[in-house]
């Protein structure tokens, strides 16, 4: 009876293709949203809202006239940590077990994949993610901001249920470097307007869809190194770049205490886009040399040209920040305004729907602690964070919708970032 | 530095504090953690173009004074293009199937009308999309293999049709309709792939693959018999356990318990999620047997479809484990990122399931597939819910002894000839499914020096088949 389940898994999982073709065929995924944006553990924290109170780094992508505050902000560098799907695991007694027996260090061999394979088990169909990787390093210093910054994220996509044989992962590096400018257009003891602008140069790269099995492998000892091989060679790979800019206005009342804002985002967000053969080829063609060395009787098929349209977002923002004892903000913003205004106009619009452009959040400070809570589209967050002389920790836990409508999907996530400098 | 010091040592009582919960902290946790997942606007997803879909269904079946039920078919390009939007909510999904699953009559006496009326239909549809035999002889095998494949497909489907047909079942039929209709119109217009510099039309190629894909997504939504989740407990750590060259996965038993253990848990979830399928309140349901078998023949019709449709250019080889090598060795020249592995998975269990359903038995008054099914639920309620997996491997075995399907005389050889074109077929299907065959050679499977894996598979073949009738 063994041979013949073991006949049926070999058939399951016997078939790998690569196309003999001219021509690199071009990939895309219509399911993922290639907008690129690094993690904002406090933006995230306060129900993505804090458009009119943005952090200093935070600033360059949400709403560059804070820098005309002319505030001083460092990273060197800024790390962040995100997981997905936290909520799942951690109800799950036997993938908890694995996770202790992993820090305790009796963690059998097979652990990593054990993990993984929960891990892929609780994505459920449709898109999703299971991690994103980020790192930065950024100055503000009077009202210029320059930062760079890398993403990695894993995206995943499962027609039907979240089995290992439905799940494909695609990888996605974005890497990116911003100017940016905020200015003071009114400065006065009752009123302050201020206007910024950030250009961001983002180089974006994502590789084919790579079955569950295949990442998996990744993390089993033995099998890593074939399987690196052949995600650097033997998987086609799409890049290209996008010169997107962000821009905002704040008015300033009160003392700063009332702060009103208008952005609009990611302007300019199309990705001219190439296919290649390989992630290898793509980096040695973009570096213009070669950074890995192909073996012998490569031969590079010819790249395809093509498009990622990402939209831009107009919003709104509001924050209540008087200079009191624990030092409160309350924000609310108003995202994605022009979707609104279209959904206006449709019968099926209600009253209610307003609310799923209204996200908020609040924060206090303690001493050099900060806690924070937000609603995002009515999906709770909660945040705390910990700044000492030189040095900065955030945690953020929230949920947020990953469906096209509110209610298709609510994923919630877990980031730890740190960051080496001066940032708030 | 001290600050330093104190930030590291908070983050190290961070994670020491959430590893060292217990497991009943974690729950809690988990519990808490949930909770901030529900809306607290407490809006509900939008099942507008749900109702509005299923709705369209029961217009389709009209009653005339003297009581004659007329069953219509709903137009599959609407379908279709709903059901792509759907999908993409799992809340919607879920009540997308839910709304299917319902029965298209009211009563018991229309259900016998409403079955009756759509056998008719697919009389119909046969008649409909049949091709004259001297325009078949001028089209190529492969159109001819397609046509064959769907020309069964109908009759078979129309011989399945339940006894109480729901929403769901009608959509199969409209959908199988459409899928006919597109092979019959490449039977009879078998120029119209070609340019006319004699080219291949890639374009009008793709265009038809994708409108077949897009017919086996939405059955593959509508059909309740497509959720039959085969690899739910299939555990990726058995698969890195079972370490060794060549084919010894195959042909060596000998392996860890542990291994033993994932395999067994694997086999009964699948076995669970069949019979949990095929049943109401544990009990055997024949209706909802019939349907299943009914429903995974209309899948299997739609990917053998789709499979011919993606893969135009593939010649029919004679030997068919040379074109799965040939398909390994990505010789195919369409680039459809359209499938995953599940999909081979789901179409393998689609022939399984609608081949065991008329496996010819040599002696008539032998159990049937569907008996031994009936036979197996309502044996003993232990081989089912056993919770110790090696004594409920055991006890597995021992009902297939005593009721001894294997001296059955099943035709193997039939059988062989159809997990052959299963292996075929979906190898096809699996274009540019990414899977790596590294992650197979991990599986024990490994062509031996100098064989293909083609070979490799006929010899997985062979096992299968000395398995199956090794007491024939």
């Amino acid at each position: 009876m063994k041979k013949v389940l073991l006949s049926v898994l070999v058939l399951a999982m016997c078939f790998s293709f690569a196309f003999a073709a001219d021509k690199q065929a071009i990939y895309t995924y219509g399911d993922i949203d290639f907008t690129f944006q690094p993690t904002f553990s406090r933006y995230n924290a306060m129900g993505q809202s804090g458009l009119a109170a943005a952090g200093r780094m935070d600033s360059f992508y949400t709403n560059p006239a804070a820098l005309a505050e002319e505030r001083f902000g460092l990273s060197l560098p800024t790390v962040a940590v995100t997981l997905f799907n936290v909520q799942k695991l951690v109800s799950d007694p036997e993938a908890m077990t694995i996770v202790n027996s992993m820090i305790d260090g009796t963690a059998d061999d097979n652990a990593a994949v054990n993990l993984a394979d929960k891990m892929i088990k609780n994505l459920g169909s449709g898109y999703n993610t299971l991690a994103t990787i980020d790192a930065g390093v950024g100055a503000a210093f009077g009202s210029f901001g320059l930062g760079a910054n890398v993403q990695v994220k894993l995206h995943t996509i499962a027609k039907g249920s979240s089995n290992v044989a439905n799940v494909k992962v695609v990888p996605e590096v974005n890497v990116a470097q911003t100017v940016a400018l905020g200015l003071n257009i009114i400065k006065t003891d009752a009123l302050k307007l201020q206007i910024g602008a950030a250009g961001h140069f983002v180089y974006k790269a994502y590789l084919q869809g790579q079955d569950a099995a295949t990442v998996s492998s990744l993390l089993s000892d033995d099998d890593g190194n074939d399987v690196q091989k052949k995600l650097l060679w033997n998987t086609p790979t799409m890049g290209g770049y996008a010169i997107p800019v962000d821009l905002g206005v704040t008015l300033s009342l009160a003392n700063d205490a009332v702060r009103l804002s208008a952005t609009a985002n990611n302007l300019n967000g199309t990705y001219r886009m190439s296919s290649y053969d390989s992630f290898a080829n793509m980096t040695n063609s973009v570096v213009g040399t070669e950074v890995f060395t192909p073996e012998e009787g490569y031969e590079a098929k010819e790249s395809e040209k093509f498009e990622i349209k990402t939209p831009w977002t107009l919003n709104f923002g509001f924050a209540f920040a008087p200079n009191v004892i624990f030092k409160p903000v309350i924000t609310a913003d108003l995202i994605d305004m022009l979707g609104m205004v279209k959904s206006l106009g449709s019968d099926s619009f209600k009253a209610e729907d307003l609310l799923l452009h209204l996200n908020a959040g609040a924060e206090v400070s303690i001493l050099c602690f900060n806690l924070r809570a937000g609603v995002n589209r009515g999906y709770m967050s909660v945040g705390a964070g910990v700044g000492l002389l030189g040095m900065r920790i955030d945690a953020t836990y929230g949920w947020q919708e990953f469906g096209a409508e509110l209610g298709d999907k609510p994923v919630d996530s877990f980031t730890i970032r740190f960051n080496l400098g001066y940032d708030k | 530095m001290k600050n330093k010091v104190l930030i590291v040592a908070l983050t190290v009582l961070l994670v020491i504090g959430i590893v060292s919960c217990s497991m009943d902290e974690y729950a809690k946790l988990g519990e808490a953690m949930g909770k901030m997942g529900n809306n607290v606007y407490g809006i509900e997803p939008n099942m507008q173009q749900v109702n509005e879909t299923t709705k369209e269904f029961d217009n389709k079946v009209t009653k005339n004074e003297a009581g004659d039920v007329e069953v219509e078919l709903v137009d599959p390009a609407d379908l279709i293009s709903s059901v792509a939007e759907i999908k993409n909510s799992t809340k919607k999904t879920e009540e997308l199937k839910k709304q299917l699953d319902e029965p298209l009559a009211k009563d018991e006496e229309t259900a016998k009308k409403v079955q009756e009326s759509l056998r008719t239909k697919m009389e119909n549809i046969i008649s409909d999309t049949k091709v004259e035999d001297d325009v078949l002889a001028s089209a190529d095998d492969k159109v001819k293999s397609a046509y064959d494949s769907v020309t069964n497909a109908l009759n078979d489907i129309k011989d399945s049709i339940s006894e109480n047909p729901t929403k769901a079942d009608l959509a199969a039929v409209s959908i199988v309709n459409d899928l006919a209709n597109t092979v019959k119109n490449i039977a009879e217009n078998p120029d119209q792939y070609n340019k006319a510099d004699g080219e291949l039309d890639t374009e009008k190629i793709i265009e038809d693959a994708n409108k077949a894909l897009q017919a086996l997504d939405a059955l593959k939504v509508t059909s309740t018999a497509a959720d039959l989740d085969i690899l739910k407990d299939f555990n990726l750590a058995s698969l890195f356990s079972s370490s060794g060259s060549g084919s010894k996965a195959l042909s060596d038993d000998s392996s860890s318990p542990k291994d033993e253990d994932a395999m067994r848990k694997f086999m009964f979830s699948a076995i669970d999620s069949f019979t949990k399928m095929v049943s109401v309140d544990g009990e055997f349901d024949e209706v909802k047997y019939n349907r299943f078998i009914f429903q995974m023949r209309a899948i299997r019709t739609a990917y053998e479809t789709t499979a011919w449709l993606v893969t135009p250019s593939l010649a029919k080889g004679e030997d068919q484990f040379a074109v799965v090598d040939a398909i390994i060795d990505g010789k195919n020249i369409i680039g459809l990122d359209s499938f995953s592995a599940n999909d081979l998975v789901l179409y393998a269990a689609s022939v399984v399931f609608t081949e065991c359903n008329k496996l010819p038995v040599k002696d008539g008054s032998e159990l049937s597939f569907k008996d031994a099914v009936k036979a197996y639920m309502e044996k003993d309620a232990s081989v089912l819910e056993d919770e110790d997996l090696a004594k409920r491997f055991e006890n597995f075995e021992k009902f297939f002894n005593d009721v001894d399907l294997s001296k059955k005389d099943y035709d193997v050889e039939h059988l062989e000839h159809s997990a052959v074109t299963a292996v075929n077929t979906a190898a096809v299907i699996l274009v540019d499914s990414g899977f790596d065959l590294k992650i197979i050679e991990k599986a024990g499977f490994k062509p031996e020096d100098g064989k293909s894996y083609g070979e490799e598979l006929e010899k997985a073949f062979e096992n299968l088949k000395n398995e199956l009738g090794k007491n024939n």
